[in-house]
């Protein structure tokens, strides 16, 4: 009987209202919250590049083969860009909750293993190869406009929300 | 309503403020009443209700349309309250050497009663704390003893005793009161 006129009745059982000007106190709060609800699909890339980042820093570093001079000097060169890049990047995605980014990792993984260079091991060869010098280049300058545009997203989303 | 309601969720998941606020506004008052049914105090409820919705945005990405959404907030909601009860220690179950102890309830017939609403619902607010919440949970939020045992991490016998000894309690309340 008693969960019958409950159910009967249900709707009056909520009818009770918080203090006045909770509305107003309510975005007091999601202002200073500064709630963060990056697009899980911006989320998803930008942790992807950071991990294809580490990825790929650690591959060129373990390359223990001998090295043209050139090429020596076109990884250091970029790779202190993309590093840089890396910072700014992880710091923004510090924010995000680690559940997310678990979730969001475990699919770049698999990004990780789609380097060119890499799976071509095309690093080691002493005598500088223009081709393979350009195309080291070309990955270096992809990773580093994507990371580019990916901070940009993000930062506009995080404006966006602090308006 | 259900359609304006997904739009919002739509925009919301794009981090729009003025959709956040919209929704907050469009679905505050089950929350808050669900908050204030298990934490007992308005101005905690208040508190519960906002960190509700903060909690929801963050994790909109994760909400899945299928779902009915005001169970998936709830479900934060009841999260977000029992929390609190835990971090202020309140015995959320009374011990069961206490329950045995506890006199046999006189028989009250149901049939007999003349319920109000407001009269069940201050004599809810009135329980303690245990029975109160597992009463809230299985009665009003609408979930059953399973469920109720997965959230408070006790077994669904333990649950299905607290539920009945509180039910028990609150028809004898509304027995003096009749």
């Amino acid at each position: 009987m008693l969960e019958q006129f409950v159910n009967n009745h249900r709707p009056e059982f909520d009818s009770e209202e918080p203090a006045a000007g909770h509305v107003l106190r309510f975005a007091k709060r999601m202002k200073a919250a500064k709630v963060k609800h990056y697009r899980l699909r911006y989320l998803s890339a930008a942790a992807a590049v950071a991990l294809l980042l580490v990825g790929v820093g650690i591959f060129y570093q373990q390359q223990k083969c001998p090295m043209s001079e050139e090429m020596r000097e076109v990884q250091q060169h970029y790779g202190k860009l993309l590093l840089l890049e890396q910072e700014k990047l992880n710091a923004v995605l510090a924010k995000v909750d680690a559940q997310t980014r678990k979730e969001v990792m475990s699919d770049v993984r698999q990004m990780l293993s789609e380097s060119a260079i890499s799976t071509n091991n095309l690093l080691c060869y002493e005598k500088s190869n223009p081709t393979v010098v350009a195309a080291l280049v070309t990955e270096y300058t992809s990773k580093i406009e994507q990371l580019q545009l990916l901070e940009q997203v993000l930062q506009s989303n995080e404006m966006q929300q602090e308006v | 309503m259900e359609v304006n309601i997904q739009n919002l969720i739509a925009q919301c998941r794009k981090g729009q403020p003025r959709a956040q606020q919209q929704l907050y506004a469009q679905c505050y008052k089950p929350v808050y009443n669900t908050c204030l049914r298990l934490l007992g105090h308005t101005a905690e409820a208040e508190d519960a209700l906002q960190e509700t919705f903060i909690k929801a945005f963050e994790k909109m990405a994760l909400y899945s349309e299928d779902s009915n959404f005001y169970a998936w907030l709830t479900r934060i909601a009841v999260n977000t309250a029992l929390d609190r009860l835990k971090q202020k220690r309140m015995q959320l179950f009374p011990l069961d050497e206490n329950m045995a102890a506890e006199p046999s309830t006189t028989a009250v017939r149901e049939e007999e009663l003349r319920l109000k609403v407001q009269q069940v619902k201050n004599a809810i607010m009135r329980l303690s704390t245990g029975y109160r919440v597992v009463l809230s949970l299985k009665l009003l939020e609408g979930f059953d003893y399973e469920e109720i045992s997965e959230i408070l991490k006790i077994t669904p016998v333990a649950v299905r005793t607290q539920y009945s000894r509180g039910r028990q309690k609150l028809l004898e309340m509304l027995n003096k009161e009749d």
